[in-house]
């Protein structure tokens, strides 16, 4: 219970009154100075579907000073240019050996680095779920000191398909039964970025309320290991896993940092309304306040934030202000991607290349890019309003990574994927550069690098080995 | 078994030459290759300059290995009597429905505190299958939150909960007790000394520091997060070695029973006829199984079955045009469990009478919706036009879920039928072929655009003249289930085809036609098993199977497809009542 301490809003309402708590209020400043030497560092994989628009997105030179097309506007600000890197020219080998369907094949070896595990046949194609531990889970692993290891958001991740299209994480050994879904739930989220504490609770109610959730918690571990001591194989990993997550949530308990200002609880929406195409820009805004907050108060240090699923059926129009009517109604993320038209110009076998209607699914998909580019500068423009314990911004100390499961949905394709980088980890990335690095090197590189960014010692590989050839130098500061 | 009809068979050809070739080395699957020369499946991809993404590349043919349910028919025969084969039985975890359902029986929590929890992924096409029963920290503390709130509730009402006078007959009597009578319930089993043993030191541990109302609330909370709450644990009783099956004990058989019907605990009824190893013969079990299925639960897992067959909860979810409101979503979809109960549980329980009914379930704001005539404050049976309407397949909701914001999809319907009526699904598109519909024309039928387009492209015209018919039968239906008569650019519909690939392949006139002719079909029926199978076992069905489902067809066929028969016959098989014996490692 060492780590724990009070909120200021806490000590300054409840608890009996402002003359017992200012006292605690010195004591609360002393102990975040006392941490203040070195900031943490943090890192968010960033997840949109169906890759980009190539023509609007890659800058015409490489280095500094470069140009941003259309969909990268939005980091064109004062505050975001400097943080911003580009990284073209790496590609997903493992998602070109599992092969079969496009977007399963990229979803699955996205942070993986592996390819399939558990391929079969089924409805679509030949497929399987990821080969391996994902790159966020790996690095939760190494990287400790805050009270969860790791937080996991969706916006509308778990709706349509409910398979290896829904999810993007996975922990040791990889397979649907170490899959690991987002939370689409932004009220259930921000219970577990707070541990479900109650507002205005004083800090010996507080500590009552967790030795007391612990002790059960305990009590059921035991239960789970001894049941699984009496089962097959399969069975006996399942509830031995289940015992580990349970002491993990004792343990993130016992920790639970309550020094820092905790933002509103988000309303409750239901869980057919989480799903509405129009809440998503709503439900996507929580989930990003909460990520900041959970950065600000040092509650976790590695987080996803995924949105929707790979060949998602969003519909955009909603809130996408746009003339997209005189198009049909046809305006459905995955079936605009398939039509447009990739940078080489290439579409899709011997379809034939009249109509217009593929430039148009261009101009459609680079709206949907941008907007989802504009919400990552509103994250990003968030952590840097926060100001961090080394006196730098939560951003300077951050990186977002932007992944996709393919790089361009005319043809697939699994090379130049179109990586955004926000943030530098605190100077040991470069910013301000794009780099092109000619499709030489496997995103297993760019996760070693980022391990190495980090500050995780010997982080040398990951993923398949096969494709590992080592950090990306010249990414690094 | 009977079958040779298994889903990956028919396709592979249409879509990839060279899977074709590897289906030819199968011997039992060239009976396909002969039908798909007929079809003229052709598959000309070639593998080009596409970067690893597309389907062809490194794609080597695993249709063959996940051919679960080829059994090899006859010659089994014997086999099936002289040994008990059950099958694996992996763990079951209550599904999110299951947990608010048992919530509901167990505390009176209506609140379906489930909803929130990380949803379980779907493996074959049902969400309460072992292997889609994902284990995630955001789980476990939705798992935590959700045994926290509901003690909490539960002991504000103490008495209820607990009907024990503690001042009378003092708490530790009353925790004891309390410990005894809760805990078979929400452990859904009679617990062992040694288990009532340690909740009574947890409750002495637990009194030290809090009140009486507060140690009940952590028992009530340690329970609701107990693996005999959360999961299923089966060990089976005993058997004479360890290489032979195992009966399951009387509490893990009316465990199997009320979920399987009920989706929820077993009641005192059932509790008590496990205490008393009246759950032991095959007349017990069907006693039971009998008076689950007419119990008004009955409902509820027929209800939930078609709900997830259908995906009807996505209707809450769907784009339509402004006038599909939430609440004609729900409609929608109470629309169709109506059905499906009153077929199954009230009617002849035919899977060819759901294919071809003319009734369904509808209020006045629904009826007005679709245009029909009302009548009805509440939902009520209403007969339809059977020129026009066709049971389950006709439903507001599937014509909905099976269509684009603003226009059908005869591409979705056609390939849902193939798919869950006849267990055929179509393989997908290739990656680098052009999927929107073509933009509405006012001088071309939406048929003739389709047409066009498949027809153009060599990738897509093999598989999707097989898909496409099935689908423009259902042309009178619009985007929103509603009947039209012409098309929206006003052309006439011709809902007329071939059925291709099927055992009951032919020309049919429209969708009423079609329906009948599936009404027949008796792959369509040995889908029916296979998916209530699916569903009831939480497993595929595998070769070793093979006595199981050969008895389930059988079954089904002498029943003329009852359904009813076939979800007591689910509760009667070997793999139902026995564990093999590799389960358990010694």
């Amino acid at each position: 219970m060492s780590r724990f301490r009070l909120s200021r809003r806490t000590v300054l309402r409840g608890g009996g009154g402002i003359t017992v708590a200012l006292p605690f209020l010195d004591v609360m400043v002393q102990s975040r100075r006392a941490t203040a030497a070195v900031s943490p560092k943090r890192i968010v994989f960033w997840y949109t579907t169906c890759g980009t628009v190539m023509q609007n997105w890659r800058p015409a030179t490489t280095g500094k000073n470069f140009e941003l097309k259309a969909i990268l506007k939005p980091f064109d600000t004062p505050e975001l240019r400097p943080h911003l890197t580009l990284v073209s020219g790496v590609s997903m080998e493992a998602a070109k050996k599992s092969g079969g369907n496009g977007h399963a094949a990229g979803m699955t070896a996205m942070l993986t680095c592996q390819s399939y595990k558990e391929r079969k046949p089924t409805e679509f194609g030949d497929v399987g779920w990821g080969g391996g531990i994902s790159i966020d889970q790996d690095l939760k692993a190494r990287i400790k000191g805050a009270p969860l290891s790791s937080l996991e958001l969706g916006v509308q991740t778990q709706n349509q398909y409910k398979n290896f299209y829904s999810y993007m994480s996975y922990g040791q050994d990889g397979g649907s039964a170490n899959a690991v879904p987002s939370d689409d739930d932004p009220v259930s989220a921000y219970k577990r970025v707070f541990s479900s504490l109650p507002a205005g609770a004083t800090r010996t109610e507080i500590e009552r309320i967790i030795k007391r959730r612990a002790s059960v918690l305990d009590f059921v571990s035991d239960d789970y290991k001894a049941l699984s001591a009496r089962l097959g194989s399969r069975d006996r990993m399942l509830l031995e896993r289940h015992a580990n997550l349970i002491r993990e949530l004792e343990n993130g308990l016992a920790a639970f940092d309550n020094a820092c200002e905790k933002p509103m609880q988000p309303a409750t929406l239901a869980r057919d309304a989480l799903y509405r195409d129009a809440n998503m820009p709503a439900v996507g805004k929580s989930q990003m306040d909460l990520l900041a907050a959970a950065f600000a108060c040092d509650q976790t240090r590695v987080a996803t934030l995924q949105w929707a699923e790979a060949q998602a059926g969003q519909v955009y129009t909603s809130f996408i202000n746009t003339d997209w009517t005189k198009q049909g109604d046809e305006l459905y993320h995955h079936g605009i991607s398939h039509a447009a038209v990739a940078a080489s110009g290439a579409t899709f076998g011997d379809m034939p290349k009249s109509t217009g209607v593929q430039l148009d699914a261009n101009e459609k998909l680079t709206l949907i890019n941008t907007w989802y580019a504009q919400q990552l500068a509103y994250f990003a423009k968030k952590l840097h309003d926060t100001p961090d314990a080394d006196g730098k911004t939560v951003l300077d100390n951050t990186t977002i990574v932007w992944v996709t499961e393919i790089s361009e949905g005319p043809n697939h394709s699994f090379n130049n994927m179109p990586y955004v980088l926000m943030g530098g980890l605190g100077g040991s990335l470069k910013t301000g550069e794009f780099f092109d690095y000619k499709n030489q090197r496997a995103h297993n590189d760019l996760f070693i690098t980022l391990g190495q960014a980090m500050g995780v010692p010997n982080y040398n590989t990951f993923g398949d080995p096969a494709f590992v050839k080592g950090p990306l130098d010249t990414l690094l500061a | 078994m009977s079958s040779g009809t298994k889903a990956p068979g028919l396709w592979p050809g249409c879509a990839d030459n060279r899977r074709l070739i590897m289906v030819m080395t199968k011997d039992r699957r060239t009976y396909f290759v002969f039908l798909l020369g007929l079809l003229g499946c052709t598959g000309s991809i070639a593998p080009d300059s596409r970067d690893g993404a597309g389907n062809v590349a490194g794609n080597s043919n695993t249709a063959g290995t996940g051919g679960n349910g080829t059994g090899s028919g006859g010659a089994t025969a014997s086999i099936c009597k002289t040994s008990i084969t059950p099958g694996p039985s992996p763990l079951r975890r209550l599904t999110r429905w299951e947990y608010n359902n048992t919530v509901a029986d167990l505390l009176g929590d209506v609140t379906h505190p489930a909803d929130q929890f990380v949803p379980e992924a779907v493996q074959l096409g049902f969400d309460n299958n072992a292997d889609g029963a994902t284990l995630s920290a955001v789980l476990i503390s939705q798992q935590e939150d959700a045994a926290g709130r509901l003690a909490s509730v539960a002991v504000a009402k103490l008495s209820t909960l607990l009907a024990c006078d503690s001042a009378a007959r003092g708490e530790e009597v009353c925790a004891t007790e309390f410990i005894a009578r809760f805990g078979r319930r929400a452990l859904r089993h009679t617990l062992s000394a040694a288990e009532r043993d340690r909740f009574e030191a947890f409750y002495k541990q637990e009194r030290a520091s809090g009140t009486y109302s507060e140690t009940i609330e952590q028992i009530v909370r340690a329970m609701l997060l107990s693996p005999y709450f959360l999961y299923r644990p089966e060990f089976g009783g005993t058997a004479p070695d360890a290489k032979t099956a195992r009966p399951l004990s009387d509490h893990e058989l009316a465990s199997r029973l009320s979920y399987l019907f009920w989706g929820s605990m077993p009641d005192d009824v059932l509790q008590d006829a496990a205490d008393a190893h009246q759950l032991s013969t095959p007349q017990q079990i069907r006693f039971q199984a009998e008076r689950l299925l007419s119990h008004a639960r009955g409902q509820n897992s027929i209800k939930n079955f078609y709900s997830q067959w259908a995906s009807l909860s996505q209707l809450s979810s769907t784009t339509r045009d402004r006038i599909y409101t939430p609440q004609i979503a729900a409609l929608q979809q109470q629309e169709t469990e109506a059905f499906v109960d009153e077929i199954i549980r009230k009617g002849d329980g035919r899977w060819s009478t759901m294919l071809t009914a003319p009734l369904s379930f509808q209020n006045d704001t629904l009826s007005a919706f679709y245009g029909l005539p009302g009548g009805n404050k509440a939902l009520t049976q209403v007969a339809l036009d059977p020129r026009r309407h066709s049971g389950l397949l006709t439903q507001g909701s599937l014509m909905t879920l099976l269509a684009h914001p603003g226009q059908t999809s005869p591409v979705l319907r056609g390939k849902f039928l193939l798919e869950r009526v006849l267990c055929l699904p179509p393989p997908p598109p290739p990656n680098d072929v052009d999927l929107t519909v073509p933009a509405p024309d006012p001088n071309v039928s939406p048929r003739q655009q389709l047409e066009q387009k498949t027809q153009t492209v060599s990738q897509c015209k093999g598989c999707h003249a097989i898909i496409n018919p099935p689908g423009f039968a259902f042309d009178h239906f619009d985007a929103m289930g509603r009947w039209r008569d012409a098309e929206e650019n006003k052309l006439a519909i011709d809902a007329s085809g071939e059925l291709l690939g099927t055992d009951v392949d032919g020309p049919f006139s429209d969708h009423v036609d079609l329906a009948r002719l599936l009404a027949e079909s008796k792959t369509s029926r040995e889908c029916v098993v296979t998916e209530w199978f699916r569903y009831a076992y939480g497993r595929d069905h595998g070769d070793i199977d093979t006595c199981t489902v050969d008895e389930l067809h059988a079954s089904f066929e002498a029943s003329k497809g009852d359904i009813r028969q076939l979800l007591l016959d689910l509760a009667e098989t070997e793999a139902f009542r026995y564990l093999s014996a590799l389960e358990v490692s010694p």
